[in-house]
């Protein structure tokens, strides 16, 4: 039969319906896939886990197993590219579709994801509660006694590593075996390298504005700036003078460090590409045998062993560079990676999940994963790992220390920096616009980015004062300590 | 032999049911353009004016009412009107030379007596079909400082390399040739529909007079053209300003925000921003509307000018 022109129209139109009813949003229906957009239901489906860390597969699948073997059920992981996972959450929130679990790249602090009840407490196991009694920092991972968040990895790590070339060293005179390196020999060793003639010596990352924040502030550091941080991570508003709570952008330390990356572009040892690459394609050009040295963070043997495994026994890392070669980098405490959302329903698993999470054998697992160092660097030891990634954690035991945190001396603060504004050129941007000749007087930025940055933190210290939390500078004031020094929950 | 000229019959008016019957068949057909129009132009139109007076993170239910607040910061953004100052001169620089390349291929492409005709009109249009995220990540290979093609041959040619993408020198014009060789295709496109309109007995007619290939372009191609540039630009303009995908994927906007256009000004406030506000970003978007709406307004005016002063002087 030959349909005709009303039976067309009929068919379009059972066919729209049913498309709009396929469209419409899945909590208007019976709750069957685990998403908890329902919050007071029971327990049912699949437990959905969203997070960036792709190179735990191994350690989390293992997880998952051990947890669906004991009866906790499926779980259903996804993992996002990490610049996209914010805005999945973004729309995640705004559609009621929000996973059970999810790592926070929302850029929201830990006590304000906890104020504003995107988040819930969950329940620990007793072998848990101990294991992980020392790790947890109240106004991080512990708001008024209960536990949201588990810390997985390092405070002592940083992305800022000389991974290199072992050949092309050796065949330029350097010492392959040093742990640490000197400005000076660093730039005379790339030099020399570039001298050589079979590639400039060093590729940067300058498209990359993040990172090259994080790593000014750690060459800053290794200067002998000493710092407070919130977290682990590194972002320009949770940075601070621990002597006097000010920001420090434009101090010596940064400008010198700023210096230093800029010498080895007028040496002419970095790669020209540098200035379009991001740190992934960057990796890439590196062991493609376009550059002998890269900076980058202790995961580099993980991405290498799977993308490049041929080039992996051909590296070798030493500390960052530092003016007189004793460089000491700190970081606040790590804060939890994983948080349960509050509309979850599956508080119960959710606990249990991260009760493995503090098992010794998932710190193995983590880092034989060899990505951002587990909390408990003893466990590479018994990891199966490049020997690699085991010297980059020695570098980090010996070099990087806890720093102080105003954010675990009073959570209020983490208000404060939810409250403050981005600042444009960020201090990334400032990096790359002196590195690529859009900036003259690279003083004169940071100077400018450092007024800006604390008129915008007083702003906002106005502003949560006035919704009745107590914050004031003091909380950013850090008197003793001293930079190569562990800053404990013990100092607070 | 009288001629009588007889006024034809009006048709017949059909009867008021039949009327009716019509009249539903029209809104049925009709309807899904209205429901579409109205779910996916006019509906985030409406609410992005809603959302830009909220102060919200987009991140929970967490928003709050604050009226023309967005408006006053984003006239006072620098970032906001320097990427408004990248956009127009993306435009000033690309919008001529498409249309005019535009129409120097189309006629040569429709002149019947070319040979591979066919084949030269795929290979232009080709880079249109392109997927513009690929043809941007791909151009980042191609125009590498250290290994990329352009550079060998300039290597081969005896001239420095040059960090087309790395510098802020170099980079906003290497992303619009990008986009002019990308988007030439649908702008010939155009055209060679415009010249299908072009009566070919208005050409026999001038040969016949004696005029050459450059007179029959001035007096008949290009008056018969008229009416359609103006809609082409029109058309070259508004796509010019969405060159989102291929900036993004080329340079994210930089070097040192040399080549920020506003609609990634606008993404990066909503999603990549350290602080994300949505609230904000629909100001822009808000904004940016506008603005389209005042370029294309002053152009079509400027048409309208130009053309009464023609009909005056003639």
């Amino acid at each position: 039969m030959n349909p005709t022109r009303r039976t067309m129209l009929g068919a379009s139109a059972a066919a729209l319906t049913a498309t709009l009813a396929a469209c419409s949003r899945s909590s208007d229906s019976p709750d069957t896939s685990g998403t908890g957009s329902g919050t007071d239901a029971a327990p049912t489906g699949t437990l959905q886990w969203w997070d960036h860390f792709e190179p735990l597969e191994s350690a989390l699948t293992g997880l998952f197993e051990d947890f669906a073997t004991a009866g906790g059920g499926e779980v259903e992981r996804t993992v996002y590219n990490p610049n996209e996972m914010g805005q999945a959450l973004q729309l995640a929130l705004g559609s009621d579709q929000m996973p059970d679990v999810f790592s926070n790249l929302t850029d929201i602090p830990a006590p304000a994801l906890v104020s504003r009840e995107l988040v819930g407490a969950v329940t620990l196991d007793s072998q848990a509660q101990s294991a992980a009694a020392d790790l947890l920092f109240e106004g991080m991972h512990t708001f008024d006694g209960a536990v949201y968040s588990i810390p997985l990895f390092s405070h002592q790590q940083h992305s800022s590593l000389t991974w290199f070339d072992l050949d092309q060293v050796e065949r330029a005179g350097g010492d392959p075996e040093a742990m640490t390196i000197t400005w000076e020999e660093f730039r005379r060793l790339a030099r020399a390298i570039t001298a050589n003639g079979d590639m400039p010596a060093w590729v940067g990352n300058l498209a990359f504005t993040d990172r090259l924040e994080e790593q000014i502030v750690d060459l800053a550091q290794a200067a002998g700036r000493p710092l407070a941080f919130n977290t682990a991570g590194v972002s320009a508003p949770d940075v601070t003078d621990p002597a006097t709570g000010d920001y420090v952008f434009n101090s010596e330390e940064f400008i010198e460090a700023l210096e230093f990356l800029a010498s080895l572009i007028a040496d002419g040892v970095m790669l020209g590409a540098s200035t379009s690459l991001d740190a992934r394609d960057a990796r890439a050009r590196w062991a493609a045998g376009d550059a002998a040295i890269f900076f980058d963070g202790p995961w580099n043997p993980g991405v290498l062993s799977g993308q490049f495994p041929d080039f992996l026994p051909q590296v070798s890392v030493t500390n960052l560079p530092s003016p007189d070669g004793h460089g000491y980098t700190a970081r606040g405490p790590s804060s939890g990676q994983f948080w349960m959302s509050a509309t979850s329903g599956h508080v119960d698993g959710v606990g249990t999940l991260f009760s493995l999470l503090t098992r010794p054998e998932f710190s193995t697992a983590l880092a034989s994963n060899m990505d951002q160092p587990p909390v408990d660097l003893a466990a590479v030891a018994d990891a199966d790992v490049d020997p690699t990634y085991t010297r980059a954690i020695d570098i980090f035991t010996d070099w990087c220390r806890l720093a102080p945190s105003p954010l675990v001396r009073n959570p209020a603060v983490g208000e404060v920096i939810a409250q403050m504004e981005e600042i444009r050129p960020s201090l990334g941007e400032i990096v790359q616009g002196y590195l690529g000749g859009n900036i003259d007087d690279a003083s004169a930025a940071l100077t400018t980015f450092n007024d800006a940055i604390s008129a915008e933190r007083d702003r906002a210290i106005d502003a949560v004062t006035s919704d009745g939390l107590e914050v004031s500078l003091a909380d950013w004031e850090f008197s003793g300590y001293e930079l190569g020094a562990d800053y404990g929950p013990d100092r607070y | 032999m009288a001629t009588t000229l007889t006024r034809s019959a009006p048709p017949p008016t059909p009867p008021r049911s039949a009327r009716a019957r019509h009249g539903g068949w029209i809104a049925l057909f009709v309807a899904p353009t209205v429901v579409l129009f109205g779910l996916y132009t006019l509906w985030p139109s409406l609410s992005s004016v809603f959302y830009s007076m909220l102060e919200w993170r987009g991140l929970g239910t967490d928003r709050s009412f604050i009226g023309l607040s967005h408006y006053e910061r984003a006239l006072a953004d620098p970032l906001f009107w320097r990427s408004v100052g990248v956009t127009m001169a993306i435009i000033a620089v690309t919008v001529p030379i498409r249309v005019a390349i535009a129409l120097v291929l189309a006629i040569m492409l429709n002149n019947p007596r070319l040979p591979l005709a066919r084949l030269l009109r795929t290979a232009f249009f080709l880079p249109v079909v392109a997927t513009t995220a690929i043809v941007g990540i791909v151009m980042g290979f191609v125009l590498d400082p250290s290994a990329g093609p352009v550079n060998t041959l300039l290597e081969l040619l005896g001239l420095p390399p040059v960090d087309f993408l790395g510098s802020s020198d170099t980079a906003l014009g290497s992303v619009m040739a990008v986009h002019i060789w990308k988007w030439m295709g649908i702008t010939m496109i155009y055209w060679l529909a415009a010249l299908q309109t072009v009566p070919m007995d208005l050409y026999e007619a001038a040969e016949i007079d004696g005029a050459g290939t450059w007179h029959k372009f001035r007096h008949i191609t290009l008056p018969m053209l008229t009416p359609f540039a103006v809609i082409i630009t029109l058309l070259t303009v508004v796509e010019t300003m969405q060159v989102f995908d291929l900036v993004l994927t080329m340079t994210g906007g930089g070097p040192f925000f040399s080549t920020l256009v506003t609609e990634v000004y606008i993404y990066e406030q909503a999603f990549t921003s350290a602080n994300p506000n949505l609230g904000y970003a629909a100001t822009l978007g808000v904004l940016f509307g506008v603005l389209t709406v005042i370029v294309v307004g002053s152009l079509l005016l400027i048409t309208r000018l130009v053309r009464g002063r023609k009909e005056v002087t003639a």
